[in-house]
């Protein structure tokens, strides 16, 4: 009996190669998770923690407007023409 | 016919069950071997090109070829016949609206419900009647199967893994009803919602499992007991809005329209008044994300503002389904964070 694989298959994904400094850098926060108030204060600080840093240039911080939704394009587009690099993460 | 997907040979009928079950590509229960001969005849049925792709399934994101479709819906028990209502319920799920990439990781308990509407569901024996929810019928519980076997197989929603659901619910095995049209003195959700009367369609919404709400009596009974059960302060809707799911009984359905009530006058009805205390809500809002699904209109400010559990009367959806007795259901969504509903027409 000859049967037939159920799982799919994905597109190639070209992964690029990441420069992990941050020096002279310009870091851009997403706000990945519920938009609360607690998550607000933790990116803030994390912002602050960030720019008391010599070499980082400055950090600025983006809030997804649903949490359960993936970003909007513009909203990558804005924060990929705004930082040279992008942490993106949740505070729960 | 050609296939893409990789072909293994196994000794017997037990060889491929427990092959499905060493590889993780089964939920928990034996399937039926997708042989060359039993896929070729699921697609001939669509109509459709195997290698045609409907899009990508999240969270893999691996590609929904109508190929991939037609091996879990083998696997499922589905007869060739019933392939087209998976093809389109697939179709509704991908549509961004939805959001299937959220309803697939959320620890929130929503699983997306396939309501098949139009007179396939008679032909294809679906069970609109008595247990509408529950077993016993080939046409739910194997179309069902099917949408949960491709979200796992395409989608990758292992649970404890991306599947980050806290409890589940059984609708993860099978979640597909139809509407009861000949018992339903109004007109359809699909047909509420664009599609044309007497055509085929499929409505995906992602919600709870059914909550059984004691319905019976006059009708100002009965809205008491259903504004009752949809407005708790531990409902997803009551703290983020969103869409909700009433199903009536075909009896219920009879009492609304002897009393000249519409589908759209008991929505406003329940709108109006399953509501809660902004207050309260506050009070057991610790997550502190209700304001963002809040529209402007809501008096954030004041306390005693009663909010409703949808934007607008027209996110509560209502199909008339089950059996003649006392009782109703309803199925809360996920909350404004998506699992939205969406009608396809079905494509024969």
């Amino acid at each position: 009996m000859r049967v037939l694989s159920p799982v799919g298959v994905r597109r190639p994904f070209a992964e690029k190669k990441i420069d992990h400094t941050a020096a002279g850098r310009v870091i851009g926060l997403v706000n990945n998770g519920f938009g609360n108030e607690i998550a607000g204060r933790f990116f803030e600080r994390l912002k602050e923690l960030l720019e008391a840093k010599p070499a980082v240039n400055a950090a600025s911080i983006w809030r997804k407007p649903v949490f359960t939704r993936p970003s909007p394009e513009a909203l990558v587009n804005e924060v990929a023409a705004a930082s040279q690099q992008a942490v993106v993460g949740l505070c729960a | 016919m050609q296939f893409t997907a990789e072909q293994i040979d196994v000794d017997d009928y037990h060889a491929a069950v427990e092959l499905f079950f060493e590889r993780g590509w089964t939920d928990g229960l034996a399937i039926v071997p997708p042989t060359e001969e039993l896929v070729a005849a699921m697609i001939a049925a669509s109509g459709r090109e195997p290698h045609e792709e409907l899009g990508e399934v999240p969270p893999a994101q691996s590609i929904a070829t109508i190929e991939k479709l037609a091996i879990n819906s083998v696997m499922a028990g589905c007869r060739p016949e019933y392939f087209p209502v998976i093809i389109a319920a697939v179709e509704a799920m991908l549509e961004p609206e939805h959001n299937l990439n959220g309803v697939q990781t959320t620890t929130h308990c929503c699983v997306p419900l396939a309501i098949v509407h139009g007179p396939i569901a008679t032909q294809l024996k679906l069970n609109a009647g008595d247990g509408v929810f529950g077993n016993g019928f080939r046409a739910n519980g194997t179309i069902g199967r099917a949408i949960r076997l491709i979200l796992w197989n395409l989608g990758g929603n292992i649970p404890g893994e991306v599947d980050k659901s806290t409890q589940a619910h059984p609708g993860k095995w099978s979640f597909c009803i139809a509407e009861k049209e000949e018992a339903n003195p109004w007109e359809p959700l699909h047909v509420e919602r664009g599609i044309g009367a007497g055509k085929n369609a499929v409505t995906v919404f992602s919600c709870e499992a059914p909550h059984s709400v004691l319905c019976y009596g006059t009708v100002k009974q009965m809205l008491a007991s259903l504004v009752s059960s949809l407005s708790g302060l531990g409902s997803n809707n009551v703290q983020a809005m969103g869409e909700t799911l009433v199903v009536l009984n075909p009896w219920q359905a009879r009492q609304f329209h002897r009393e000249g009530w519409s589908k759209p006058e008991i929505r406003v009805y329940l709108w109006e008044h399953a509501r809660a205390r902004l207050g309260d809500i506050r009070e057991v809002d610790a997550l502190g994300i209700s304001d963002q699904f809040w529209p402007s209109w809501v008096e954030k400010d004041n306390d005693d503002y009663r909010v409703p559990i949808t934007e607008r009367p027209r996110n509560i959806h209502i199909v008339v389904a089950g059996g003649e007795t006392y009782f109703a259901a309803i199925c809360p969504g996920w909350g404004g964070l998506g699992g939205f509903a969406v009608t396809r027409e079905i494509e024969q």
